[in-house]
């Protein structure tokens, strides 16, 4: 049982890493970014470079957050800046991006499949028989790290008090003096720069090719849909996907796994069309 | 990775085209010198790793046979295609080559090309000669096979890893055609072994996270893993992880059926100590193999690339084409096909390959051990291993 709370953990860990960004970039924004899955796959080419380099692959934990954070600024200049209010187009658009980036990967960086350095090695440690592996502690380290400075900063800094102002009320934020241009500009930056950084926590253990952004999110998607509009929903939510994704793949198949992720949305949204938050909230 | 896509639909086709061998005697052609052969494989695409491979192993044969003697009084001559790892572009190039008179066909392509490219050559009665591994079973009159196929190492290597490892074995395999089919082998063959299956499990291509399978894994309290994934991706991400959460060290054993030198090489140091079993390891320190690699080093240099059990038997091919060529005296289709049922080439970097009337191959098998470099170490040999009976000889291959 223990090591099933630790599989789940260390996958709802990488889901909400995943969904992070996307959530940030929805609440603020209303923008749905479907290059989500693409600004993610440009992390996972950032740690290719820096391991093609050979620095020290510690530092793809800052250059690809760096990257994407300036792919992310770009994007929202030429492309999201011009689509506001119109979120079915940004839909279309930002999905449009994620191909054109994708096939600029794939023509810089070929079709197959690169190979990062792992950044946590090592054996693993045995406690009540139970084998934790660094690697797994690095992840759930780090998205809970990122959790909590996320909320944090959304509560206690000035940053975090406009950022809430705009997703409560962009029209009075506007009256009120704030420039919900630049807010924009920096949150959809933000949102991409936590897309790339965790394409570069999860590469490591597994590999990086153009196309893997689209599984990651359709998950991260998933993981939003069921949370709603708040930070702690989205970490019951990443937990609740993660468990039944786990579960299923240990007693029934790992392709019913996969299936679950995104058959318990569609059920969750019929009965509880605001997610987590609206179950919450109505309690 | 989708490339080798082994399919077994041909069990149709094969219902088809068994029961109507139009074995037509074409006029033969008054004499002929040389002989074109038509080399079609993954020169693009996902494949491209196996099948530029495969190009340079073919290019050598053909230098070789033209050096002592070609074939028919004349030269070998190779007209060569890309099939770009698509089995419709596949089709097209085979039926450009028929047209342009091609005498037989050698082939280093994924089962799904190999299903889509033989109806042209039977129409056009024209041999073909498959150059890769697959799971056995294609019984086209016009097709041999000079690669290996799994049912030919499956139970020599399930008795190796019992000896090494123990009785308690866990069957992980990706899941497509060709992993299934392979892993109901073992199934087949475990309990004549005494091998008992304690689990099975079958994950997607591009399986990102096998935390819970290692964990049911562990569980299983299996002594010996038996690893079909496929591919770089799904074999890095599984070995990484199953290092990092312990499980390479608490198994006794690993025998993998599908981790090529080539994917070997992107895995690297995490699949270090485990088990592979195949005809042909480039790192193989015999003679044959050891003059093949300067062969080709001479010819190629800088460029040479990497070879492997799904690229060299192109090699052989080439070479089992030209002896029995010479031993028909001609490039007729019927007299080429039965030639081809008697011929041995004993140069092979392998050893020596032995076509059989069934149109498989005897070969030996070895089993190597990975290192933590990224590169096979060959253990042992287990001897020439005959290819278990796929296909009923055809009528004119049938003596007296």
């Amino acid at each position: 049982m223990l090591e099933h709370a630790l599989n789940i953990v260390t996958t709802a860990s990488i889901f909400f890493l995943v969904s992070a960004g996307l959530l940030f970039v929805l609440s603020v924004m209303g923008v749905v970014n479907l290059a989500h899955g693409a600004f993610l796959t440009v992390g996972g080419y950032s740690g290719v470079v820096i391991s093609q380099i050979g620095l020290n692959p510690w530092l793809s934990l800052l250059f690809a957050p760096l990257i994407g954070f300036m792919v992310g600024l770009v994007t929202e200049l030429l492309l999201v800046r011009r689509l506001y209010n119109r979120p079915l187009d940004t839909i279309l658009a930002t999905w449009g991006l994620s191909i054109v980036l994708v096939q600029l990967l794939s023509t810089h960086f070929g079709r197959s499949a690169h190979f990062v350095d792992e950044i946590m090695t090592g054996m693993p440690y045995e406690v009540w028989g139970l084998y934790i592996s660094p690697y797994k502690i690095f992840v759930v380290a780090i998205a809970v790290s990122v959790g909590l400075a996320l909320y944090l900063a959304l509560r206690f800094t000035d940053a975090g008090v406009v950022a809430r102002a705009v997703v409560l009320n962009p029209e009075l934020a506007r009256l009120l003096g704030i420039n919900t241009r630049v807010v924009n500009l920096i949150t959809f930056g933000f949102g991409s720069a936590l897309a790339a950084f965790a394409g570069s926590v999860i590469v490591p253990m597994s590999s990086v090719d153009p196309n893997m952004g689209t599984p990651w999110v359709i998950t991260a998607f998933m993981v939003v849909l069921v949370a709603g509009f708040s930070l702690p929903a989205l970490g019951i939510s990443a937990l609740l996907l993660a468990a039944a994704q786990v579960l299923a793949t240990y007693y029934v198949a790992p392709v019913i796994g996969s299936v679950l992720v995104i058959a318990i949305p569609i059920v969750l949204l019929r009965f509880a069309p605001d997610g987590i938050v609206g179950i919450m909230k109505s309690r | 990775m989708t490339w080798r896509f082994r399919g077994k639909t041909l069990v149709a086709v094969l219902a088809l085209t068994g029961s109507f061998a139009i074995w037509s005697a074409a006029p033969g052609r008054a004499q002929e010198t040389g002989a074109k052969l038509g080399f079609v494989t993954e020169l693009s695409g996902p494949a491209s790793l196996f099948g530029e491979a495969a190009l340079q192993a073919a290019e050598l044969a053909v230098d070789e046979v033209n050096a002592s003697g070609g074939v028919l009084g004349g030269d070998l001559t190779l007209a060569v295609a890309d099939d770009a790892t698509d089995p419709n572009i596949a089709r097209q190039v085979w039926e450009k080559l028929v047209n342009d008179g091609v005498d037989a066909f050698v082939f280093r392509e994924t089962s799904a090309a190999r299903v889509a490219v033989l109806p042209v050559a039977e129409a056009a009665n024209v041999p073909a000669i498959y150059a890769n591994d697959y799971e056995g079973g294609d019984c086209r009159r016009i097709l041999y096979t000079a690669g290996e196929i799994e049912p030919q190492k499956i139970a020599p290597y399930l008795e190796f890893l019992k000896q090494n490892g123990g009785t308690k074995f866990f069957v992980l395999a990706t899941d497509y055609n060709w992993a299934r089919i392979t892993a109901g082998m073992v199934r087949e063959a475990a309990p004549g072994l005494e091998i008992e299956i304690v689990g099975e499990e079958y994950t997607p291509f591009n399986t990102t996270d096998y935390g819970p399978i290692i964990t049911k894994i562990r569980n299983s309290g299996a002594e010996v893993l038996f690893s079909g994934l496929v591919g770089g991706p799904d074999n890095v991400a599984f070995f990484k992880q199953a290092r990092s959460a312990g499980l390479t060290q608490s198994l006794k054993v690993i025998g993998n059926i599908a981790l090529d030198d080539s994917t070997l090489a992107a895995v690297g140091d995490a699949a270090a100590g485990t088990y592979m079993a195949a005809s042909y390891f480039m790192t193989d320190t015999s003679e044959a193999n050891t003059a093949f690699l300067a062969a080709l080093e001479s010819k190629y240099g800088g460029n040479m690339k990497a070879q492997g059990y799904l690229s060299e038997p192109a090699y052989d091919a080439v070479h089992l084409y030209a002896l029995a060529v010479n031993k028909a005296g001609t490039t007729e289709t019927s007299a080429v096909l039965k030639a081809l049922s008697e011929v041995e080439f004993t140069k092979s970097p392998k050893g020596s390959i032995r076509m059989t009337p069934d149109r498989h191959a005897a070969m030996p098998i070895f089993i190597a051990e990975a290192k933590a470099d990224g590169t096979y170490e060959v253990k042992e040999s287990l001897g020439v291993q005959e290819a278990p009976k796929q296909c009923d000889p055809q009528p004119p291959f049938e003596k007296g």
